[in-house]
């Protein structure tokens, strides 16, 4: 294995972001106060998203990094765009959520740029072991993340049982990359595995390996009945790591999937056992979006009914893997753009979130959001459109989104139950979204509110409001990129 | 091309995020001069546009105005572009210019309003909205101004949060309506995977030629187009507030009145109507969609008209009306008279919005009060009032010269007349006339019934109210004056021809490019109609004037009790009262009373919507259920969800099709095309039910020779040696 | 010894271990559970990588018992955390979030 020059400068937003992790780390303990940290970690995502933009403009082409255990392409580079930008906005929220409850650490905001390496890891994964390495990292960032507001019981509860589901689901994974290893072979790469997929699949440990590597992913995105750490472990992380989990861990975990079935069990003959994997995923699809509308609609918890709301999302997204399964032209652009859109509505809802709550008064409850509008129209208007790009109203980021999903899985004739099922979910919730539209608009206040002031919680507001309009009305430059071509117009 | 297409939804919308942006720093002069500058300017560019460009639009398919291409993926490409053609023309000046109005008025009748600057962008929004709805070249376009208008339906119905029942009314109408978006989206998906484009206008001429992509079969026989049409039609029935959908309506009423008369009246619940005459096309392809779209039309219009007949809240008996009336112009597009539709669309804008501005000057005057059992005599205080309600009562009960007459009968002659349905069907269209004229009766009577008890006879209304009735300010009385001269002479646009050779039916003479051919009328028809409904439409007049002119009248039993044989024997005039009573007076309030609570308020609400509900909230908290908070039980889910994920993997999946040939004695049984992709498997066939398998092996298919006649069992198992997993599979055959 | 003797130690060990994280109530010991699945992996990929005469193996284990020991680490971690709120180390008493 050599480690040529070129390769580490494809590879520099992730390892830009691994470096300034540690180096943040190191500064928290020499620095005074917890700024130099935070600006360490700021600029350091900057930089990597520069680094980004320069890969995507350097070359078009796909190229293998470290005997393929990675690969730079441009579907990796736009979820690394999305990732660091989950990342950035995250410490811009944290930091002042943390000053305002008291409980400011610099290891958070190094923690967090260590989620994220490993998040981007997993999207530019292409061997078993570099997706374990970059899960692991990620999942055990984000462990510590849930667990770090101390005071908080929950916290400790919530993280607790991430980890434990989290570790049970780390041991299936390993245990079904040593499965699917001995029976193709010897072969860890995905290409490897493709090669010898065909002949592996008779044998039934093959079969059974392939499906605890997918269900070791399958729940990191929440599917059901893999998600019933979602719930617990949202609500009781600090809102800000909530909103990471929601957007960049699960947009990672979309990305490794898309890769995992997009080229190791892409083969069209490979149904893996007898239902076909393709059936099989539609059905968890339809389970995991139905669950999680349902079980959203009486929580009277903000966090934990986005926490399910999330489990819904990753149903929408299920039929994008499953689209994805079927061949259908387009199912890959169409999830990147749904990922875009998704991650950028859910960070603006949980700004909002963490923006509400002041020093002991959390306000989680969607009774304490009455007659928000009043004192804060602004906020009110910006939350009022989030929730809706989240119920997938026109014209926001999350109509789009779903719009092409739902058109790529119409293409084929098998699916098209599956989307009038996700078009019903949607309607259903509706219902929920509405709620906290109607608490913020139609009550009164039952208590003086005045959101702490924060220039950061401001920008990222105002930055994703205005992503989630802009995907909603033109939403043509980030289709163009998620197809993996340069923006050529505006 | 002209740019300033754009113009017209622009100019409504700067206003709208201006308003809501800074309207507050403004005083209210100015923020009602924003807005209805907008607005008023909104409608003078669309004049100028239609007037200037008069024969492009007549002759041709439009005016594009592309603004950019919106969204390009792959195969699909969308642009934003607006088309204004003979039908977006007319719909954009009546949208504009009864929006000007509904603005003028409301700066009269919200002047005592706090929030006013949040009513105003609402408003113009709105009308941004309906605009980009009306002009959009493309269903996606449409489809965002068709979401744009049920959110400001829902923000300005839930105008005055302060009372609980205006949210959920708000909530309401937001929830029905998009459970006709899934059938709008479902629609346009269909049409998008058979035709490859969103264009309308490509989306027509494909249909005009009546292209394969269209008529191939898709589901049970019909063909997309029929599915297509029908997807698309359910999205109209929640927006235009038909059976089974149209429940939001009557509760919508909780809204400002002015946003009543434009939005639940004039514009917004007419987009289905409109929708479906623009994809006509596609209608005259699928003649089933076309009966299902007439039929619940016919049925929603009698059955609202009998609703109407029982209520005593003046916005209520107007809100049934609408609903009534939408349900006539759904048969004018349902029995292909497109033009038929669009035209009643048109003078129903004029005369509904004047009906509601008075209910609104009414109501002004009444401080707030819609009760009509507590009105009375109001003519003398309300003159202009009184004025404009006669002309647009008078239009809406289809009185010979008003504009309600020419446009309703241009759609019953329509239903008599139409062929859309061909042969098998060619009943539907007479039933559905015979349908509309009970209808028009039933109009007849309860708007009747509704103008006696508001303005003739004595004041019923509490001395404190009585002193306090006046006429309302110009803003509110100008704007009512000039939708009263419209519905007057809107009829002028669609003459029957039987009148006027040279000047009959200029609507229908003017969309014919854009909404292709119509339905021939004989002449002798057109005069047969005009003739039975000016006759039903005096007829429901009289008959309400006899029970209701001037008040309740005393109820005949009084005189029968004082003096039964006189009554009885002498004046038999009672006696006809008292038969009437008893015949249809009754029949019909019970009828009534029935229609509502049985269907309105259990059927629809509690079922239908309700039912839905409860069903999807037990769900909610029985899954709340699984998740007690331990651990273990969660990692036990995944557990077993996982077992379960590879038991199905490992389980031959049933073939999907089992060839059984019988010949003779000898019976073939072959699996061979519906099985699995999964190879090396082993079947059994146990051929005559004695638990023995006859034949075992690799071969999917075997044959058997039977040594007597008889009814067997026939068992094929399947195995997967590897995992040691099988399936069973039973059949029945009969040896002859 | 042949391969499939060796898979079959591990798949009852991995299972054994799924067991132990699914009935054992005491946290500690529910983790000590988790890592003995992931020694389970270990012994299937090393014996594999055996079979086949292929290194890829030894190396992936290297990395599982690097995974362990972090695992192991932030689970502690965790766990004195919960403790330090609650005073007990059984998943019977943890069980705030719910519904």
């Amino acid at each position: 294995m050599t480690i040529a020059a070129a390769q580490i400068v494809a590879l520099s937003p992730l390892l830009m972001i691994t470096g300034v992790g540690c180096l943040a780390l190191l500064l928290d303990t020499m620095a005074k106060g917890r700024a130099p940290a935070l600006w360490l970690a700021q600029l350091g995502c900057v930089a990597a998203l520069l680094a980004v933009a320069n890969q995507w403009m350097g070359s078009g082409s796909s190229q293998p990094i470290w005997s393929g255990m990675l690969i730079v392409d441009r579907m990796a580079l736009f979820l690394d765009g999305v990732l660091i930008i989950a990342a950035l906005a995250t410490l811009l929220v944290a930091a002042p959520f943390m000053r305002e409850h008291e409980f400011e650490h610099g290891e958070h905001y190094a923690l967090v740029l260590f989620a994220t390496a490993g998040g981007m890891t997993v999207v530019h994964a292409t061997h078993l072991l570099s997706l374990l390495i970059g899960i692991e990292t990620m999942s055990l960032a984000a462990y510590l993340l849930v667990a770090s507001w101390r005071r908080q019981p929950a916290g400790a509860e919530g993280a607790l049982k991430y980890l434990l589901l989290g570790a049970f689901a780390a041991g299936f994974l390993v245990y079904g990359t040593a499965l699917v290893y001995g029976t193709t072979g010897g072969e860890m790469s995905y290409a490897g595995i493709a090669a010898r997929a065909a002949r592996a699949a008779d044998n039934p440990l093959f079969i059974m390996g392939a499906y605890f590597l997918l269900t070791g992913m399958l729940f990191k995105i929440a599917a059901v009945p893999f998600h019933m750490w979602a719930p617990d472990a949202y609500e009781g992380a600090p809102t800000p790591v909530t909103g990471l989990m929601a957007s960049g861990i699960k947009v990672a975990a979309v990305g490794g999937l898309v890769r995992l079935l997009g080229s190791a069990f892409a083969n069209p003959g490979l149904a893996l056992g007898h239902a076909g994997w393709v059936r099989v995923l539609g059905g968890i699809a339809f389970a995991t979006m139905t669950w999680g509308n349902l079980a959203a609609l009486r929580q009277e918890n903000v966090k934990r009914m986005l926490a399910y709301s999330s489990i819904a999302h990753a149903g929408y997204l299920m039929i994008g893997l499953v689209a994805l399964g079927q061949k259908v032209d387009g199912a890959q652009p169409a999830l990147l753009v749904y990922l875009a859109a998704y991650a950028a509505t859910t960070l603006g809802v949980f700004t909002v979130v963490a923006w509400v709550g002041r020093r002991d008064d959390e306000r989680l409850l969607i009774r304490d959001w009455a007659g928000m509008a009043r004192t804060r129209p602004a906020v009110a208007l910006a939350m009022t459109v989030l929730l809706l790009s989240l119920a997938g109203v026109p014209p926001t980021g999350g109509f789009f989104g779903k719009f092409y999903v739902f058109r790529a899985a119409m293409q084929s004739p098998d699916l098209a139950w599956l989307v009038v099922a996700a078009v019903l979910n949607s309607l259903v919730s509706v219902y929920y979204y509405l709620r906290i539209v109607v608490a913020m608009y139609f009550r009164d206040p039952v208590r003086p509110w005045q959101p702490f002031p924060s220039v950061g919680m401001a920008i990222v507001l105002f930055v994703t409001v205005v992503v989630v309009l802009a995907l909603g009305v033109v939403p043509r430059p980030v289709v163009e990129l998620a197809a993996g071509g340069l923006v050529t117009h505006w | 091309m002209p740019s300033e297409l754009r113009m017209i939804p622009l100019l409504p919308l700067l206003s709208a995020a201006y308003l809501i942006l800074f309207g507050r720093r403004h005083s209210r002069e100015s923020v009602h001069r924003i807005a209805c500058l907008a607005v008023g300017a909104a409608f003078l560019v669309s004049a100028d546009v239609f007037f200037f460009w008069f024969p492009i639009l007549y002759q041709s398919n439009g005016l594009t105005d592309l603004v950019g291409t919106w969204l390009a993926s792959g195969d699909l490409q969308v642009d934003l572009a607006l088309r204004m053609d003979a039908l977006s023309g007319l719909m954009c000046l009546m949208v504009t210019f009864v929006g000007t109005l509904i603005h003028i008025y409301s700066t009269g009748y919200l002047a005592h309003e706090q929030d006013y600057a949040r009513f105003f962008a609402y408003l113009n929004l709105f009308c941004g909205a309906m605009l980009l709805l009306v002009l959009g070249d493309s269903l996606p376009v449409m489809f965002v101004g068709w979401e744009g208008v049920g959110l400001c339906s829902y923000l300005l119905i839930g105008f005055w949060y302060g009372e609980a029942a205006n949210a959920s009314a708000g909530k309401k109408a937001f929830i029905t309506n998009r459970v006709g978006d899934l059938g709008f989206l479902i629609g346009m998906f269909l049409l998008f995977r058979a035709v490859g484009t969103l264009d309308i206008p490509v989306l027509v001429d494909t249909a005009r030629a009546g292209s394969p992509s269209l008529t191939a079969a898709l589901w049970w026989g019909q063909p997309v187009a029929f599915w297509a049409a029908l997807f698309l039609f359910m999205g109209a029935v929640g927006k235009s507030a038909q059976i089974p959908l149209y429940v939001w309506l009557p509760d919508a009423m909780a809204g400002p009145t002015p946003v009543s008369a434009l939005i639940h009246a004039a514009t917004m619940v007419t987009a289905g109507v409109y929708m479906v005459a623009r994809l006509g096309a596609l209608y005259l392809l699928a003649p089933v969609a076309l009966a299902i779209v007439a039929g619940v039309g016919a049925l929603t219009a009698l059955f609202a008209a009998v609703i109407a007949l029982g209520q005593n809240d003046f916005k209520k008996v107007l809100a049934y009306s609408t609903i009534s009336q939408l349900g006539f112009m759904f048969v004018g597009v349902g029995t292909g008279n497109f033009a038929g539709g669009i035209f009643h669309l048109f003078t129903h804008a004029f005369f509904k919005a004047g009906l509601f501005l008075c209910a609104g000057s009414v109501m002004h005057a009444m401080a707030g009060s819609g009760d009509i059992t507590r009105m009375g005599g109001l003519a003398q205080k309300l003159p202009f009032t009184t004025w404009v309600f006669r002309v647009c009562w008078l239009a809406i009960c289809g009185v010979p010269i008003f504009s309600g007459f020419f446009s309703k009968d241009a759609i019953v002659a329509g239903a008599f007349a139409t062929e859309v349905f061909g042969p098998r069907l060619h009943w539907v269209g007479p039933t559905l006339g015979a349908g509309l004229l009970v209808a028009a009766l039933g109009t007849a009577f309860y708007m009747s019934r509704l103008y006696c008890l508001v303005f003739t006879g004595e004041c019923r209304a509490d001395l404190d109210t009585r002193a306090h009735l006046h006429e309302s300010p110009f803003a509110m009385v100008g704007p009512l004056l000039v939708l009263g001269l419209g519905a007057l002479l809107a009829g002028v646009m669609g003459l029957p021809p039987a009148l006027s050779r040279s000047h009959g039916d200029l609507i229908g003479r003017w969309l014919a490019t854009a909404l292709g051919r119509q339905p021939e009328v004989s002449r002798a028809l057109q005069w047969r109609v005009m003739a039975t409904s000016a006759l039903i439409a005096l007829a429901g007049i009289g008959l309400a004037w006899r029970f209701f002119g001037g008040g309740v009248r005393e109820p005949a039993r009084r005189f029968t009790a004082a003096w039964p044989h006189f009554t009885a024997a002498v004046r038999g005039k009672f006696f006809i009262d008292e038969i009437y009573d008893w015949l249809v007076v009754r029949p019909l309030r019970g009828l009534s009373r029935v229609f509502f609570l049985v269907v309105d308020r259990i059927l629809i609400d509690k079922l239908l919507v309700g039912g839905w509900t409860v069903l999807v909230d037990t769900a909610g908290r029985l899954l709340r259920l699984v998740q007690v908070g331990d651990v273990q039980r969660y990692l036990a889910i995944f557990a077993i969800g996982l077992a379960a994920l590879v038991y199905v993997m490992a389980r031959p999946v049933a073939p999907s099709e089992v060839k059984v040939r019988i010949e003779g004695r000898s019976a073939t049984v072959d699996l061979t095309e519906g099985k699995a992709a999964v190879d090396k498997l082993e079947y059994g066939f146990d051929f005559d039910g004695d638990g023995r398998e006859d034949r075992v092996g690799a071969a999917a298919n075997a044959n058997w020779l039977y040594p007597r006649p008889g009814h067997y069992q026939l068992r094929i198992r399947i195995k997967d040696p590897r995992w040691n997993t099988s399936r069973t599979i039973a059949r029945t055959i009969d040896i002859p | 010894m042949p391969t499939y003797a060796y898979i079959l130690v591990s798949l009852a060990l991995f299972f054994v271990g799924a067991a132990g994280v699914l009935l054992r109530r005491n946290v500690l010991i529910v983790l000590m559970s988790v890592e003995m699945q992931l020694a389970a992996g270990t012994l299937a990929l090393l014996s594999f990588s055996r079979a086949l005469g292929d290194q890829k193996g030894h190396v992936f284990a290297f990395f599982v018992m690097a995974l362990a020991a972090a695992e192991a680490a932030v689970g502690l971690a965790i766990v004195v955390s919960v403790f330090r709120t609650r005073r007990t180390a059984s998943l019977d008493e943890v069980n705030g979030l719910k519904g």
